[in-house]
């Protein structure tokens, strides 16, 4: 049977890719930093955030969207690795 | 990038309207305002959109592989601080009998939790509750305490609701059990203990998940695929997560309150 363990390289990488995460969810605003993992982790819709943050619909998109501009800013050089 | 309009006739000499960065995230997110066949016309049509697209789903697929972020380093350090000078006074008002102390809530509870208690916080438009004088005089060290351990409770909960409606196959399901049992005998004393601090809407919000713990910790340990998804789909993220997360806002926010200082009289000698 064939392992499907990760390699070490692998799992290193996997850590790596985990800290950028960190590190790019970090210099979110806290509204921005709960939008994004309401709307991408836990699958909240931005109307359902916007109901659980007390925003606008509007308003929790551009949470969303400030949110993932930063993450792409901290995770697009890690793409070609 | 190709002459074909996003939300245009093919004839028509209207200007190409491609999507912004911020469509192709509701893209993603399957909450394009419009129909979401327009974008994907567009993006068949047009390379470097399509290109577009592609990096953002790539960089989100990263995101979504390493998981929820971990807590940070000092979470656990920072939430008893915030909690020690509430806390120590009245170190025995969580130890009835043989009540579970919430260690768990305060490690491996806290630190599932701080992924989101910690970023989340704090719920910014929320209006704080402002206790009347007699309530928060009268037990302020309880109060906050069990507001404390609620707050990780809900968090735990939320997480394995999260996880039930996520995972697949029995040996997911087995361990959910497990879990859902442990968290129901933790969630019966918690409310009861809100129930008694007059807090009827976590109450109610405690009674809801009551249930579903139960339900879920008795589930048959041989389910048929369709059983299993039914008992996935209705303990899963829906309505119950929905209301958990309020109740976890409302506590944040209740937590938040500035709370009286603790009397010297008060501090055990």
């Amino acid at each position: 049977m064939t392992s499907v363990t990760p390699s070490p390289v692998r799992r290193l990488l996997s850590r790596e890719i985990q800290e950028h995460v960190q590190a790019a969810l970090e210099p979110l605003s806290p509204q921005e930093r709960a939008a994004f993992v309401l709307r991408h982790y836990e699958g909240l819709s931005t109307a359902e955030i916007g109901r659980l943050l007390g925003l606008s619909i509007g308003a929790s998109k551009h949470s969303v969207f400030r949110a993932v501009r930063k993450v792409r800013k901290a995770l697009e050089p890690l793409l070609d690795r | 990038m190709t002459d074909e309009p996003l939300n245009e006739a093919p004839r028509s000499r209207a200007p190409v309207v491609h999507p912004t960065d911020d469509d192709l995230v509701l893209h993603y997110y399957d909450e394009t305002d419009g129909s979401p066949g327009d974008v994907d016309r567009h993006l068949d049509g047009c390379d470097d959109c399509r290109a577009r697209y592609v990096t953002l789903q790539r960089v989100m697929a990263m995101a979504q592989a390493s998981a929820l972020p971990q807590p940070r380093a000092s979470f656990e350090e920072e939430l008893w601080q915030r909690l020690a000078p509430a806390v120590t006074p009245r170190r025995d008002w969580w130890r009835p009998g043989r009540q579970r102390i919430p260690r768990w809530a305060l490690g491996a509870g806290a630190a599932i939790a701080a992924g989101l208690l910690l970023s989340i916080a704090p719920w910014p438009t929320a209006a704080p509750r402002v206790p009347s004088a007699d309530s928060a005089e009268a037990q302020p060290t309880a109060d906050l305490l069990l507001l404390s351990v609620l707050d990780v409770h809900f968090e735990r909960v939320s997480r394995l609701l999260v996880e039930v409606g996520n995972g697949s196959g029995p040996a997911d399901l087995l361990r959910a059990r497990v879990d859902a049992e442990d968290l129901a005998t933790s969630n019966r004393l918690y409310h009861h203990a809100a129930a008694g601090a007059g807090e009827a809407v976590i109450a109610e919000v405690l009674d809801d998940l009551g249930r579903a713990l139960v339900e879920l910790s008795r589930a048959p340990a041989e389910l048929t695929p369709s059983g299993e998804a039914r008992l996935r789909n209705r303990l899963g993220p829906g309505t119950l997560l929905f209301k958990v997360r309020v109740a976890s806002a409302t506590i944040r926010q209740q937590s938040a309150a500035p709370q009286p200082a603790v009397s010297e009289s008060e501090t055990p000698s």
